[in-house]
């Protein structure tokens, strides 16, 4: 068992290991299969276990859902490296290969350990992912049934960490700017309670965006208050590569300052790593 | 969702007066270079799709309304396809801008923002807390949680049922072991939490797959174990080992029986005794005498006449073999349910001297011992009649030694009300 691997998924839910051998070694084949992979895997979890918090799930309904979350690409395991991280578009037999990825889910599942009624719902979510709350997604299947809550959690938070990271061919998106876009599968791509309460719980400018405000100034959006509106955070103001003073957007006092729109850390030469650190 | 610049713009606004629009700004550029700030989320977010994918600007050259029509359902396309899964969307085969039909000439641009480095790979604490307030109804969110907490084991199963068969169609180069291995699980999990009927249905439906199963003892043990069927339950649980071979369950038996799927091995096997018991009948006469010994318990009901010439051959074979009392004893038993009269005189043929045309046969004469000779009547002491008395009495003047006593004995209890000593 990987220290460094149980180090970062007790960042996320706490459980006992050794009740779960065959799921870290199956986390730690993916990391070696591909660390983005891996990482991805991590931000799902996390972000579906923030989620399921905010739901009012619970420590065992957390723990279930954390390990849906980190197994959800599982079947990736079976699409070879050079598909996973290519940079072009895929071939027809490659966009085949990549979609395969949940039905290889269920091989990968098997391969595991023999399956127990919560494998079988960590199982469920790897294979419906992808198949939309309107289940025009794929695999496409021939019985329709509505799709594990699990499964819809898993959906929305993936979606989300993949857009919002830098892959090899392709750019990511500003995280306001990914949940306005995500706004459009509602109800449709997504389940609309998840994604609701995903959006209303991430707010209009998620915690660690850098943004505009209306008087020109940059700030980081290091928090939101019990009263806070969904488009007025806490900023701390950015000059310098420093963090400077902190306002309270939903303050009666900043009334008139609001946030113009998101920009990119790398644009302004910030790495919000070190803007964390000075929190 | 269709865009309306129209209403973007104002009412006032027509299509040819837009020059621009600046996504990062929200700004309209008018061709008399006036500009306006607007919100384009509100009416139509492909504007943010747009900006997601890197574009800063929209420059309109005298489009139509035909045009932006078609602009705007293909960009409404692309972002359905990205929302599904951005992984797959390849932004520069996607085609961005509107063209006249069948000409280059430029009716809407998108223009790409400068290019920016890529940040490097999200780590996991990147990751934006959830902290803003949770403004959901709280009736529709009681209504979700329930509805995780309130998965049956049904549920569940009904799923991995519906998951199993989608799997099974699409999926090209099936691992028959793994498949099998996979369906053995998810009948044991169905077994465990008492769904009977679900495990048969599964069964049912993939009778075939199963044949590999039998061979992976630990997974057998797993669905044997899982269910302890009530008494008129047996008939149907033990159809989801139907294509279990009877020699593997008597092979299981011999290994098996001190697991804790023991008891079931039992009860399938008895009941299988029921249903083949000629097969089981053929497998045990050629199996080792530990397993014979088992096998004769189940098989007592079961011996007709036909069976008599093997279960002789099987006796004299057990005695010529060694010393193995217990053995001998099931196999006297079994001849005796199978042809009792006939048994009796081949029996007693044991003890009283050879006839003179059987002397001349003497190689095919069976010589036994004492000890053989004392666990016949002890097998026959057990089975207290008539026929038995008169068997005893005719054997007595020929029994030497404790033999002979045994016998004294037998003989006595018969006359003392079945009071052995």
């Amino acid at each position: 068992m990987s220290p460094s691997i149980m180090r970062d998924i007790n960042q996320i839910f706490s459980c006992d290991f050794s009740q779960f051998e065959a799921e870290l070694n199956a986390i730690a084949q993916i990391r070696k299969h591909d660390e983005y992979t891996y990482l991805h895997c991590l931000n799902v979890a996390r972000l579906s276990v923030s989620l399921g918090k905010r739901l009012g799930l619970d420590e065992k309904m957390l723990m279930d859902l954390g390990w849906a979350a980190l197994l959800h690409d599982l079947g990736k395991l079976h699409v070879p490296l050079e598909v996973l991280n290519k940079v072009k578009k895929f071939s027809s037999e490659e966009l085949s290969k990549m979609q395969s990825h949940p039905l290889e889910s269920v091989v990968a599942f098997a391969k595991l350990q023999p399956v127990t009624m919560d494998s079988m719902t960590r199982l469920s979510a790897a294979f419906e992912h992808h198949q939309r709350y309107d289940l025009k997604g794929y695999p496409r299947v021939k019985k329709k049934l509505t799709l594990h809550p699990f499964s819809r959690i898993v959906a929305v938070a993936d979606t989300f960490d993949a857009m919002t990271t830098d892959r090899i061919y392709q750019r990511r998106v500003l995280p306001d700017v990914a949940l306005k876009i995500m706004s459009q599968g509602f109800g449709t791509i997504f389940d609309p309670i998840v994604l609701q309460a995903f959006i209303t719980c991430m707010g209009a400018f998620p915690v660690g965006s850098l943004v505009r405000l209306s008087d020109e100034r940059l700030a980081l959006v290091t928090q939101y208050q019990k009263h806070s509106k969904i488009d007025r955070p806490v900023v701390q103001i950015i000059s310098k590569d420093k963090l400077f003073e902190k306002i309270d957007l939903s303050s009666t006092e900043n009334k008139d300052l609001k946030i113009v729109h998101s920009e990119f850390p790398e644009d302004h030469g910030l790495d919000l790593k070190d803007l964390e650190c000075q929190k | 969702m269709d865009l309306s610049l129209e209403k973007l713009c104002g009412e006032a606004a027509r299509l040819d007066e837009i020059l621009e629009i600046d996504l990062d700004l929200n700004e309209i550029l008018f061709v008399d270079n006036t500009k306006k700030q607007t919100v384009f989320e509100n009416v139509w977010t492909g504007f943010s799709f747009l900006k997601g994918m890197g574009f800063q600007k929209i420059r309109f050259f005298h489009p139509n309304q035909k045009s932006i029509e078609n602009w705007s359902k293909r960009i409404s396309d692309y972002q359905q396809e990205f929302i599904q899964d951005p992984d797959f969307i390849d932004v520069e085969a996607c085609i961005w801008d509107e063209t006249k039909p069948d000409t280059d000439e430029i009716l809407v641009q998108c223009v790409v923002r400068k290019t920016r480095d890529k940040a490097s790979r999200g780590p996991a604490y990147l990751v934006p807390l959830m902290e803003a307030p949770l403004g959901i109804d709280q009736a529709h969110l009681s209504a979700f949680v329930n509805e995780i907490q309130k998965q049956t084991a049904s549920d569940i199963l009904m799923r991995m049922q519906a998951i199993l068969n989608e799997f099974k169609q699409e999926s090209r180069n099936l691992d028959t072991q793994i498949w099998s291995q996979l369906l053995g699980d998810v009948v044991s999990v169905s077994l465990e939490n008492g769904l009977l009927d679900k495990a048969l249905s599964l069964v049912e439906e993939h009778r075939a797959a199963l044949g590999e199963l039998w061979d992976d003892s630990p997974r057998v043990l797993r669905i044997l174990s899982a269910y302890e069927p009530k008494s008129d339950e047996v008939v149907r649980w033990a159809k989801i080992f139907e294509s279990f071979s009877l020699e593997y369950i008597v092979s299981f038996i011999r290994q098996h029986l001190s697991s804790p799927a023991g008891p079931q091995i039992i009860r399938l096997m008895t009941y299988r005794a029921q249903q083949e018991n000629e097969e089981l009948i053929s497998i045990c006469v050629n199996e080792s005498s530990d397993v014979q010994k088992i096998l004769l318990q189940w098989l007592s009901p079961y011996w007709r006449p036909k069976h008599y010439k093997e279960l002789l051959r099987s006796l004299k074979q057990a005695m010529q073999r060694r010393d193995d009392i217990e053995l001998i004893q099931y196999w006297i038993q079994a001849l005796l349910q199978s042809y009792r009269a006939q048994a009796l005189t081949d029996l007693r043929s044991f003890f009283t001297p050879a006839k003179f045309w059987q002397r001349l046969q003497v190689r095919k004469r069976l010589n036994i011992n004492i000890g053989q000779q004392r666990s016949i009547v002890k097998a026959l002491s057990e089975q207290p009649s008539a026929d038995t008395l008169k068997f005893f009495k005719d054997i007595k003047p020929f029994a030497k030694g404790g033999v002979a006593d045994d016998i004294e004995r037998v003989i006595y209890s018969y006359y003392s009300g079945g009071q052995k000593k």
